[in-house]
């Protein structure tokens, strides 16, 4: 039997579990502290573009190591938006859920608008990436599977994130805000920093996952008006499926990349392949209907805190 | 040191005060003969100061360990240092005599546990005055005793306990001396040696300006409510209601007299059917109610007089014709095939703001915009012109001034008077005290006693205090 | 009807800022703002192409709005308005396909058939709320997704199988006889009209029925209204059925519209549809927004987007400058002044 179609199922399902699981990450540590940030999908667009200028700029006088440059814009960037956004909803109490509708639409655009406007073409062009650990045969998809080392990221991210949250002070008190920010707040917890922290960190690995994309899977941006290219809400879908657990996130973002590995690996009927795309989304949906009362968010996502 | 006093006697917010919650507006608070301003409580919290609130402060999803060290966590780089942690707090358990799992999550306590913790927090910050506001208000018996000896140990051990209650024999029980409050004002300061439950209780319930309503002669007719032998358990306490059984007759006014807390709401809540019994019956005339959606138990000709006007009695953001018509604009006095009648709808708004006096410039300004005892008003007039049979009002005149304190509890006589049954709840001892005929306290979700008009303040105080008739 | 123009007040500062910042963008991409507003307006009003653009836009934008502002009055999110309108646009072409039914008699049916579908795709998200407490604005995000993902499998697979369907082109036609009737003059389908009537049907719903009455209540007092006897979970679905209703017919109009035949369509062939934020799901939440909620400000404020969409698209510039702007409005829309202003919803305590 040939088993070509599991192998590059197996390989497309990792890399694609890269951004999905990076993000997811980044998401969880956000939503510990109690900000829910829609926008993911806004973000990584923005990063990944960031990513992708970077990356290119820097690409004639660095080589290689341009890529480097990329992810590290990225995260920049990732950090910024994120920043500014934890900003709005902390201290000018915005609501958070039109907020990321805002920065999800805004980004498209702007991305675009940026894109014409300095480049003129519909993807930059390619430059260096970071250099693959190994490949596995040419295939006719046009999207050489490859093995980033970003994918040893990918597994020891939820190790230090599940470290950082369960044993530093800092993560103990994020998982605090998150829940009973009054009680923190008791406690002698400043709950607007801790937010501020930790949704810029969040942003940091939010930026990682959608340079990832930009500057190694893709290696151009692709502006991606369906939400096909920068799986934002994907990694919101592992968060909640995972139930804001490190370990099960990264398991739902290794499944939920399979889901969009799929879209690759089923050469055959062209039309099943739309229904690939929703199963994470079905998944999560189920996953909430069924477990919705036992599936523990923190107590306060989403909600502003005002002080008495 | 027990602070004694009933609901709204000021207990609490002083206790803010000190703990740097609210901040004063007049007077100076001195610690160990310095004067100092509490900014917020972590300054509290540096003075000494540690606080265990009603509502507790912890973090459900931590490990106990975690929330006692939750802000003053021993550490280095930024990591917290377990062993160091552990050893520290297990220490601090040892001294202190209150055992508890500190590995499971706080969630998952027991309340009495989740009260140790807290204590144990407090004191992990170098608390050396303690404040409990009313602990056992959330703990069976048997977890009472056990704050009691770990309290005891404390005061042992050189820590100072400020005990906030209004159950009398505790304070009887554990102080060493007594501070009673009543209206904001300390009205007393004693040594416990020299207290006795009478001498407390008239203290703590000193009588107002009695107010002078006339009554029609006591003729009580058909039962319209029954309860009997009704139990509730809540999520958060078992026996809220515990075996309580009485009855409301036509052209009475039964009083449910009560420090807030002690299972009113839940009392209420089930008799209007928005909470299940766990036990017992209710029956309005002769048919059992337990089963019932509120909607059917409205349709049973029941006035509802919520506690808590803003939260449950109106929409602010609805006019006050529109809140008029709240759960009944449906029915068809109201409507016509689905549409809203709107001419019906305004004559009966215009006439409650005509005969409850609602002082307001018209029926379409919002709810939000009036003050509390025009709020009120609207309410006691939309309950009272459906014509029920039975009347529940809880905590009907809870912060309002004292003109629409008056009128509307000219309003309840008055419902009285016409034959109407009337099921007052309530936490204003002056009120109860006024207008009902029969008086019945519950005290910790039970009754322990029954009054008829006229009975005497320090009696209804005992009373109040958890001191029954044996 | 002061109040809901005082209400606006708010949302028209908010759509001032958000102008402004989006020409200080322009003008440092190096565009003049000026130049850009007046052609787009001048592109959109001034010739004939661009003003049927904007009744067409208006349609959509107004009714996609509505599926918003409905349920948010009861207090639940619709963010799926996108998927629901999918399946509608979806639904008629399958009935288009399959259904052999008289002339007259079968855009009714097919109209009705997108209408029943929306609604069962929002009740969906809405039962899940109010039953499972499972946070509306999460799943109807993820149903939008998975909406779209059906519906580019049945078009392609389906329908792709049965009719002459090049992917090259963005539209799967239908034939002159499928479309809706056409206004005179300005050449597009009577949709706007229909959207002006929804939107002042919804209105008066919301305002002089005893179900709007209830759903109003929920909505800005879930408590209360209960003590009174309204089931807040029984109107929150049914608030979440009449706004996928909405949506649904939007999808319908859309795909049966003249000249406008698919937007959605485009979607399906261009690899998939999921997000589309550009697509009028989106938009209708920015145009609701800036009405302040209000049914009848959702048509104004149509009009206006509906106008800087149809002049960008008349005047070649790529839309999604006009995405940018709206995405900064939206931002600025959801500052708390704002919000609590206008969007009264009950408390989210109880997230997912």
């Amino acid at each position: 039997m040939d088993l070509t179609p599991f192998v590059l199922l197996i390989v497309f399902g990792l890399q694609w579990a890269i951004p999905i699981a990076t993000a997811a990450d980044g998401e969880l540590v956000t939503e510990k502290s109690g900000i829910l940030n829609i926008g993911i999908y806004g973000v990584m667009v923005i990063s990944g573009f960031a990513a992708a200028v970077a990356n290119y700029q820097t690409g004639q006088a660095l080589g290689s190591s341009s890529a480097y440059v990329g992810l590290l814009a990225g995260m920049a960037a990732g950090v910024g938006v994120n920043f500014l956004f934890a900003f709005l909803a902390t201290k000018i109490h915005v609501d958070q859920v039109i907020a990321g509708i805002g920065i999800n639409i805004f980004a498209v655009g702007i991305t675009y608008v940026l894109l014409q406007r300095f480049y003129e073409i519909d993807g930059t062009p390619i430059s260096n990436s970071v250099a693959p650990l190994f490949t596995v045969g040419g295939l006719s998809q046009g999207i050489a599977p490859k093995i980033s080392p970003l994918m040893v990221v990918m597994f020891v991210l939820p190790v230090l994130v599940y470290l950082f949250l369960a044993r530093t002070k800092l993560g103990l008190h994020i998982r605090a805000v998150g829940e009973n920010p009054q009680a923190a707040e008791a406690a002698g917890i400043d709950v607007v920093k801790t937010r501020l922290t930790a949704t810029a960190i969040g942003g940091s690995l939010l930026g990682l996952g959608g340079a990832y994309l930009t500057v190694d899977f893709f290696n151009s941006f692709i502006p991606d008006p369906t939400g096909t290219v920068f799986p934002g809400f994907i990694a919101l879908a592992a968060v909640i499926a995972g139930g804001w657990s490190p370990p099960y996130v990264l398991g739902m973002s290794v499944l939920f990349g399979a889901c969009v590995g799929l879209r690759f690996v089923l050469i055959a009927p062209g039309a099943l392949v739309y229904l690939t795309y929703m199963l994470p989304f079905v998944m999560t949906v189920a996953v909430l209907g069924v477990a919705s009362k036992r599936l523990r968010p923190p107590a306060a996502l989403g909600v502003p805190y005002k002080k008495e | 040191m027990g602070i004694l006093g009933e609901n709204g006697a000021g207990k609490s917010t002083l206790m803010n005060v000190l703990y740097g919650l609210y901040s004063l507006d007049s007077g100076t608070i001195e610690i160990e003969g310095q004067r100092v301003r509490m900014r917020n409580s972590k300054d509290a919290i540096e003075r000494g100061l540690g606080m265990v609130h009603q509502a507790f402060t912890l973090v459900p999803n931590l490990t106990v360990m975690e929330n006692i060290v939750l802000g003053s966590e021993p550490a280095r780089a930024g990591v917290i240092d377990r062993r160091e942690s552990r050893k520290e707090v297990e220490g601090l358990i040892r001294q202190v005599g209150l055992e508890v799992n500190l590995d499971e999550l706080a969630e998952d306590l027991p309340t009495g546990f989740k009260q140790r913790v807290e204590i144990l927090k407090a004191l992990f910050r170098g608390a050396k005055v303690l404040i409990l506001d009313e602990p056992t208000a959330v703990l069976t018996p048997l977890e009472s005793e056990e704050l009691f000896r770990s309290i005891r140990r404390l005061t042992e051990g050189g820590s100072t306990v400020i005990f906030i209650t209004h159950k009398l024999k505790e304070v009887m029980a554990i102080t060493n001396r007594i501070t009673i409050m009543r209206r904001g004002k300390v009205v007393a300061t004693m040594n416990t040696k020299d207290a006795t439950f009478d001498i407390l209780a008239n203290a703590m319930v000193g009588r107002n300006v009695e107010r002078k309503f006339s009554f029609k002669p006591y003729e009580p007719g058909e039962t319209l409510l029954e309860v009997r032998d009704l139990t509730v358990h809540t999520k958060r306490k078992q026996n809220a209601v515990n075996r309580c059984s009485f009855s409301v007759r036509a052209g009475e006014i039964v009083g449910v007299a009560g420090v807030e807390g002690n299972g009113q709401t839940e009392l209420v809540e089930t008799i209007m059917g928005l909470s299940k019994p766990s036990g017992g019956s209710i029956q309005m005339g002769g048919k059992p109610t337990s089963e019932l959606s509120t909607a059917e138990i409205l349709k049973l000709s029941v006035g509802h007089v919520p506690e808590d006007r803003a939260l449950n009695g109106l929409i602010l953001d609805f006019s006050i014709a529109e809140n008029t018509v709240l759960g009944t604009a449906s029915s068809p006095s109201f409507s016509n095939r689905g549409l809203m009648a709107q001419r019906k709808i305004r004559d009966f708004a215009n006439r409650i703001v005509r005969s409850f006096n609602v002082s307001t410039s018209g029926i379409n300004v919002k709810a939000r915009n009036l003050s509390g005892g025009n709020q009120q008003k609207v309410i006691v007039g939309r309950e009272l012109s459906g014509q029920p049979h039975l009347l529940i009002a809880h905590q009907p005149t809870r912060g309002l001034d004292v003109a629409s304190t008056e009128y509307i509890q000219s309003l309840i006589v008055d419902a009285r008077n016409s034959g109407r049954g009337v099921l007052l709840v309530s936490a204003d001892f002056d009120e109860i005290l006024d207008l009902s005929d029969r008086i019945v306290v519950l005290y910790e979700g039970k009754i322990i006693g029954e009054l008829k008009r006229g009975a005497g303040i320090g009696e209804l105080g005992k009373l109040l205090g958890g001191i029954g008739a044996q | 009807m002061t109040g809901a123009l005082k209400s606006a007040v708010p949302s028209l500062i908010a759509l001032f800022l958000g102008l402004a910042v989006a020409s200080i963008l322009m003008w440092i991409l190096g565009l003049n703002p000026f130049n850009v507003f007046y052609t787009l307006f001048t592109g959109a009003l001034t010739t004939p192409f661009g003003q049927s653009s904007v009744l067409t836009y208006m349609g959509s934008y107004t009714l996609f709005a509505l599926a918003f502002i409905i349920p948010g009055k009861a207090g639940i999110w619709n963010v799926g308005a996108q998927g629901q309108a999918i399946l509608g646009g979806i639904t008629v072409a399958l009935i288009v396909t399959f259904v052999p039914l008289p002339p007259i008699i079968w855009p009714l049916f097919a109209i009705i058939a997108a209408i029943v579908v929306g609604a069962l795709w929002s009740a969906v998200s809405g039962v899940l709320e109010a039953y499972r407490n499972a946070s509306a604005i999460v799943t109807t995000i993820m149903l939008n997704f998975v909406a779209a993902s059906i519906a580019s499998f049945l078009l392609l697979w389906v329908i792709g199988a049965k009719v002459k369907y090049v992917p090259q082109t963005s539209y799967l036609t239908f034939g002159s006889e499928t479309t809706i009737p056409t206004f005179p003059y300005f050449n597009t389908s009577i949709m706007f009209i229909v959207a002006i009537l929804v939107a002042i049907g919804s209105a008066f719903f919301l305002a002089r029925t005893t179900l709007g009455y209830s759903i109003r209540a929920t909505g800005l007092g879930s408590r209360p209204a209960e003590s009174k006897g309204i089931n807040p979970k029984t109107m929150k679905v049914i608030a979440m059925i009449i706004g996928g209703a909405v949506a649904g017919l939007a999808g319908a109009g859309d795909v049966m519209s003249v000249g406008h035949g698919c937007y959605l369509v485009a979607c399906y062939q261009d690899g998939f549809a999921g997000g589309w934020f550009g697509g009028e799901g989106f938009a209708g939440i920015a145009v609701a927004l800036v009405a302040a909620n209000n049914p009848i400000g959702s048509v104004f404020s149509a009009v206006f987007f509906a106008i800087l969409a149809s002049g960008t698209a008349s005047v070649g510039q790529n839309v999604y400058v006009v995405w940018a702007m709206q995405g900064i409005i939206i931002l600025f829309m959801a500052a708390p002044a704002l919000s609590r202003g206008i969007i009264k919803l009950g408390g989210r305590r109880k997230w997912i």
